[in-house]
């Protein structure tokens, strides 16, 4: 059986894998959102998955330590490693301590913020290409990316979150160092010297002047946030 | 050595549990017994700390099957050693003065 699925959020793939196991439907490969089932002993499986350094791979090392363990290697799809173990006592969990919880959310979050970068830059490319040709595909493509811009940074303010909530049950303040509205205007400053060439005058200086006052109350915010701590 | 650092639970068994030559599963079946089952080593945080040791040097590699099963086991060294003994008289002084809270309640 064969299901398609797109997938953000690891936590909540993991709880649809154990999920669909716990029907007798395990999970036996992963490709680009297909994920494929085959048939089995419900409640046999129980699945987790691990973020790696590498891409497609995980070393040899790895690979022997989880048969070590029991843990089979399913499936490879870009970072992420998803494993399976027969289902025994103790709930099957990778991370027994918020240390390892932390680094292995932060390693995601890391991900998604060059993801989400990357996505913007390709957004902003549109977005020139779009206004200078007029041609509809261009502005179809805008609409896609802008989707999954907004898709990839929600994902990684709530890994930021995560790490954030686990950091503070470990004695550890997060703060924020750059403010938000600092973080967007720079964001939107590089946009608007892309699309310099393809808008009036009139415009780009409106635009402008917006981001210049942005930058200003961010950088008013990051100073403030610097020298008061938070609780 | 300068800051001394408290060791996590889960490094301060990782470290006892290769007191003796141990490889992965054994290092998880040991704290497991040692504990009682309170600390249920996960395999990510295991891998990750075993990691972790070695380029610290607090642990090393005893031996490597590459043959047949690569049975890898690893074994803590002088600097993983001397960094327990330092965490065990912290703790001793710990439960010492814990024992204060005793004489309190009288």
């Amino acid at each position: 059986m064969i299901k398609f699925k797109l997938y953000v959020d690891k936590d909540k793939e993991i709880i649809w894998l154990n999920e669909m196991a716990e029907k007798g439907y395990n999970l036996t490969k992963f490709v680009a959102g297909f994920y494929h089932f085959v048939e089995g002993e419900p409640g046999k499986y129980e699945y987790q998955i691990d973020i790696s350094k590498g891409m497609f791979s995980v070393s040899e090392d790895y690979r022997h330590f989880m048969y070590e363990q029991g843990i089979e290697i399913v499936s490879l799809w870009g970072p992420w490693i998803i494993l399976r173990r027969v289902k025994s006592k103790e709930k099957f969990e990778l991370f027994s301590d918020n240390e390892s919880l932390i680094e292995n959310y932060t390693k995601i979050r890391n991900m998604f913020k060059i993801v989400t970068v990357i996505e913007i830059v390709c957004l902003a490319l549109e977005t020139v290409a779009a206004v200078m040709t007029g041609k509809l595909y261009f502005y179809i493509f805008m609409a896609i990316l802008g989707f999954m811009v907004l898709v990839f940074m929600r994902i990684t303010f709530r890994t930021n979150e995560i790490i954030a909530r686990l950091k503070n049950e470990e004695g550890i303040v997060y703060k924020r160092k750059v403010s938000k509205v600092l973080a967007s205007a720079m964001l939107l400053n590089f946009v608007a010297l892309l699309l310099r060439e393809s808008v009036s005058d009139m415009m780009f200086r409106g635009m402008y002047v917006f981001v210049l006052v942005l930058m200003a109350i961010g950088i008013f915010r990051t100073v403030r946030n610097r020298n008061t701590s938070s609780y | 050595m300068d800051k001394y650092i408290p060791l996590t639970e889960t490094i301060f068994y990782i470290l006892l549990s290769v007191r003796k030559p141990n490889h992965g599963y054994g290092i998880t079946h040991e704290v497991a017994e040692l504990t009682e089952g309170r600390v249920a080593m996960g395999a990510g945080t295991l891998y990750g700390a075993i990691q972790a040791l070695t380029k610290k040097g607090w642990i090393r590699i005893y031996s490597e099957d590459i043959e047949s099963r690569r049975k890898k086991e690893y074994l803590i060294t002088e600097v993983g050693r001397k960094v327990f003994e330092a965490e065990k008289e912290r703790l001793e002084e710990l439960l010492e003065n814990a024992k204060l809270m005793e004489a309190e309640d009288k």
